[in-house]
């Protein structure tokens, strides 16, 4: 860990974090979350946390896994991280799915908060 | 023929204005979509698993009234608790059996739902009601169940892990398809009529009011 740059680790345990609590107790999502955060969810947009968490706890599955496949991060040139993860997830007992999901994430009062999220599942069936 | 080992050639919809049939399966996950299709399409069945797309196409060739049909069943891979229903899984179909389990009331509540969207996407193609898992609780079969009555639709008893009904319920799906797109309604007053038969051994009435409980404890011996 300790020869990995900042942004490497700080998007690491961001997506870490992110996925337990989503697997676990979505509304415990609000914290990473502002007013101006921005989601796109297969398509559709979602301003601000109060919003994104309505929509995130609202998913009609009672249970979900997740596994990453892989994620890369980038430090942007104003001080933000750019986080993109490819992964699986299982909802219920319905068949194993794959997803693309992106986040950008910010340093605010001592804390990163996610400002920008987009989800994708990846299907080709268009 | 490269085509055809990528699955492309599958997802082209054109083939369903032409000889070939498209039926669709609805409703909640787990209340035994899948296992009705394995169930009926196990007799002769190749199954083709289009995982990747996020669905599942069974294709079936068949007779009716000596022509030789290919039917495409297609049933969803659970994308749907993400997304609403991907347009193209409407597109074109000439029916749809919609499932729900009998052990599982929600799965009946949210039968309103997924007719609803079927009909803003399919106004017009004939669908089946079916209340899976019969097995489990036998005496369900004789109570109403009010949805199919007030949208008129044809509906069977079924269980997909003893069989009960299951042909009967395909080989009607399929003539109702056919009668769709023939532009008939000759079948569909056919299976109606006999249906209505069937009600007349006596059935409790299965009202709006009970519409939430399909608890054992609500059945009234006659």
């Amino acid at each position: 860990m300790g020869d990995k740059p900042l942004w490497e680790q700080i998007g690491t345990s961001f997506v870490q974090h992110y996925y337990q609590l989503f697997d676990t107790n979505r509304p415990q999502l609000e914290s990473i979350y502002t007013e101006e955060s921005c989601l796109t969810w297969e398509g559709e947009q979602f301003h601000g946390k109060t919003a994104i968490i309505q929509k995130i706890s609202s998913l009609p599955f009672h249970k979900i896994a997740h596994s990453i496949t892989a994620q890369d991060h980038q430090p942007t040139p104003d001080s933000c991280i750019l986080s993109m993860v490819v992964g699986q997830l299982k909802a219920d007992d319905d068949q194993v799915l794959g997803f693309h999901q992106s986040f950008l994430l910010k340093g605010f009062n001592n804390a990163w908060v996610c400002t920008n999220e987009v989800f994708r599942l990846a299907l080709h069936n268009v | 023929m490269a085509e055809n080992a990528a699955g492309f050639s599958d997802l082209n919809q054109d083939k369903y204005d032409k000889d070939e049939l498209k039926i669709i399966c609805l409703g909640d996950s787990a209340v035994g979509k899948s296992k009705l299709m394995e169930r009926f399409l196990m007799q002769v069945y190749h199954s083709k698993d289009l995982s990747t797309y996020a669905l599942t196409l069974y294709k079936y060739p068949t007779t009716v009234d000596g022509k030789t049909i290919l039917v495409d069943f297609w049933d969803t891979a659970g994308q749907e608790k993400f997304q609403s229903m991907h347009p193209s899984y409407y597109h074109k179909a000439h029916a749809c059996i919609m499932v729900f389990d009998i052990q599982r009331k929600i799965t009946y509540k949210n039968l309103g739902n997924w007719y609803k969207e079927l009909r803003e996407y399919r106004p017009e193609i004939p669908c089946i009601l079916v209340a899976n898992k019969i097995d489990a609780d036998m005496k369900v079969t004789q109570k109403n169940f009010s949805f199919a009555k007030k949208h008129g639709l044809p509906f069977y008893f079924v269980s997909a892990a003893d069989g009960t009904n299951v042909v009967k319920l395909f080989r009607d799906a399929i003539k109702l398809a056919l009668s769709y797109k023939l532009n008939s309604c000759d079948f569909m007053d056919e299976v109606m009529r006999e249906l209505e038969n069937f009600d007349m051994d006596k059935k409790d009435d299965y009202s709006d009011k009970e519409d939430d409980s399909l608890k054992e404890d609500k059945i009234k011996k006659t």
